[in-house]
């Protein structure tokens, strides 16, 4: 099937009544999600997780990925009106959409940053549609060996991404690559670390542990600092559109930060935020008026826009076609796959091309469903920010406990939740990143079992790894990212001495 | 507790977790690089987080830069809603899920700033009931049955 054919099946998908539905409810929520402090998306996948159970595995990955992106629109909402990001990737949008809406301009900020989202998303269904397949070609002739160097790539870049120290990176690493090695052993099946308990013979699930440090800590967090509820500026309908001048300045920045922004998302770590520090530092070099930042530059808002929802899409590319999770929203789509029964990886657009194709499809349909919610009925989500915050959070503390319950009817779970919350809550203070351990431990379990099969494919010759042309790429690829910064540093000292 | 000192004892509680990980890995089968057992990958992983946890230390005593927040800093909010949600997960098997509920919105709705006792006590049971008719009776979550022993 080639991508044209793909796209056009994709959509009598996308297109039957349930997945529409499905789609729906999920921008519908990703969007609300993104308005409103705490929950997050990847809490909100989690908690939705066992209502897929009713839909089929194409259904249930339609409404998980339409949440992710769908809170990519909402984020920016609450930064323009608010000053306050619902997402952290709509932190450089604070600066002038914020702006822009003190001078009385918040209509444009809201209708550039919707424009700017869609167009991005368009640009990443476009480019999963063509990469996609041919990365899925490239795939099939890995081995466990090129997964197991694909494994430590994703992790090494990853612990560069972030914002803290390599050490306290590597620490988190170790610690999610910890957890994931309780339970069977992937080879021989012998239990390992239960402790007694019966039910972590079958592993530690992901989703309490993505719940507890995506949902639970933020409630922590926003306990302390105890978040009041603001009135946001009113935005009426005939505001919205901007001036003639406001969509000459937009387009250009909107159409690099789309390209940029989807690139970025196919490499592993948080890049939808750095897609957007990037792209804001793009524009403001490329303006002609770069005094205007911070003070309400459209551009400011336009590039970041598009940059963060074309990451949000360049990041189904590894999941998609290698079966790898390179952020903890793709770790939650994989466990949503695994749970429906779909084999993920490069056979999964041919064993299951209604899935793939589907979702591919279906995201353009969400892209366009998120314009109509996010412009006409933008009024009805900012009226959700006037609710108090102490209803907000005590819904989100029930939710985070009974839906981490409901989804196997375990206490276990629920105590898992609340000891990875408060852990990830004192986690954050210390500089380290709990998302580094959600994602190692979602890759845990897949780099082992490649990194033992590799071992028994080349009998313990070991050295025999790193000369697949493939796997040496990536090893040297990874190492060089990890030694960027201090190449980088002794390249300017020498420059400048 | 200050920050460095907390950087310290975050960096030994890692060390020691590493370092437990390694014993208990020893424990298990490692086989050959040939025919690796289940005790080599938990074997790499403990040494990786020791390592780290060594260099974490190392940083925590040479670093002068103040983390973000104070540890300690604001903590009694936080620390009164993890104490509700573990009261919420010791009730639940006890006496079942109306009573814990309850008691988690009236202290959660407190912490956030909500006034006035009546005024909690009702928005409590309006969210209680909601998520009893949410999750009990339209999606068919069975809570446990109360034991009433403690």
């Amino acid at each position: 099937m080639n991508a044209l054919d793909g796209i056009l099946f994709g959509f009598s998908v996308a297109f039957e009544w349930r997945n529409l539905l499905a789609c729906f409810i999920g921008v519908l929520i990703g969007t609300v999600v993104g308005v409103l402090p705490g929950i997050g998306p990847v809490g909100a996948m989690a908690l939705l997780l066992p209502a897929t159970y009713a839909l089929t595995p194409a259904g249930a990955l339609i409404m998980l990925a339409g949440i992710y992106y769908g809170s990519m629109y909402g984020g920016s909402t609450t930064a323009i009106l608010l000053k306050v990001p619902g997402e952290v990737s709509s932190v450089v949008t604070t600066l002038d959409g914020y702006e822009m809406a003190q001078r009385g301009r918040a209509g444009p900020a809201l209708f550039v940053a919707a424009i700017g989202s869609f167009v991005a998303g368009t640009v990443g269904v476009v480019g999963l549609a063509f990469i996609g397949p041919l990365l899925s070609k490239v795939a099939l002739t890995f081995g466990p060996p090129e997964y197991c160097a694909l494994c430590l790539l994703g992790l090494m870049v990853l612990s560069r991404l972030t914002d803290s120290s390599l050490s306290r990176a590597f620490v988190m690493v170790a610690a999610g690559l910890a957890l994931s090695t309780v339970g069977m052993e992937p080879m021989s099946g012998t239990s390992r670390f239960t402790f007694g308990f019966l039910k972590m013979s079958q592993g530690i699930d992901l989703v309490p542990i993505a719940m507890g440090m995506f949902g639970v800590a933020e409630l922590l967090s926003m306990a302390e600092r105890e978040l009041k509820t603001q009135a946001p500026i009113r935005v009426r309908l005939r505001e919205l559109l901007p001036t003639k001048e406001d969509w000459q300045r937009s387009w250009p920045p909107i159409t690099r930060g789309s390209i940029m922004g989807f690139l970025f998302g196919l490499v592993p770590g948080p890049t939808a935020m750095i897609a957007t520090f990037t792209s804001y530092a793009l524009e403001r070099k490329l303006s002609r008026h770069p005094e205007q930042f911070g003070k309400g530059a459209i551009e400011g808002v336009a590039g970041p826009e598009a940059a963060n929802n074309g990451a949000a899409q360049g990041a189904f590319i590894p999941l998609l076609t290698l079966g790898i999770p390179f952020a903890p929203a793709s770790a939650m789509l994989l466990t949503a796959l695994l749970i429906h029964g779909v084999q993920t990886g490069p056979l999964m657009m041919v064993n299951n091309p209604e899935v793939f194709w589907g979702v591919v499809s279906s995201m353009y349909v969400g892209n366009f469903m998120l314009l109509v919610l996010n412009l006409p009925l933008i009024g009805v989500f900012v009226s959700l920010l006037r609710l108090p915050m102490y209803l907000i959070a005590s819904v989100v503390a029930l939710l985070c406990l009974v839906g981490t319950y409901a989804i196997s009817n375990s206490m276990l779970d629920i105590w898992v939740l609340l000891i990875s919350g408060v852990a990830a809550y004192l986690l954050r203070k210390l500089r380290f990143e709990p998302a580094i351990l959600v994602l190692a431990l979602a890759l845990g379990p897949i780099l082992e079992r490649s990194f033992l099969q590799s071992l028994y494919l080349v009998q313990g010759e070991w050295m025999e790894i790193f000369q697949r042309p493939i796997t040496a790429g990536m090893i040297i690829t990874g190492l060089v990212v990890l030694a960027a910064p201090a190449l980088l540093r002794q390249f300017r000292g020498s420059a400048a001495g | 507790m200050n920050s460095r000192t907390a950087g310290l004892a975050a960096a030994v509680l890692f060390l020691v977790i590493g370092s437990g990980q390694i014993y208990m890995s020893l424990a298990l089968p490692r086989g050959t690089l040939a025919e690796p057992g289940p005790g080599v990958f938990p074997l790499l992983v403990g040494a990786l987080m020791s390592a780290s946890s060594i260099a974490c230390l190392v940083l925590a005593i040479v670093e002068r830069t103040p983390l973000e927040f104070g540890l300690l800093k604001d903590a009694a909010r936080p620390a009164v809603l993890v104490v509700a949600l573990a009261a919420f997960l010791v009730l639940l098997p006890r006496v079942g899920f109306i009573l814990p509920s309850l008691l988690l919105q009236v202290v959660t709705l407190q912490v956030f700033g909500m006034r006035g006792v009546w005024r909690r006590l009702a928005v409590a049971a309006v969210i209680t009931a909601a998520a009893v008719l949410l999750f009990e009776t339209l999606l068919g979550v069975q809570f446990p049955a109360p034991t009433w022993s403690f």
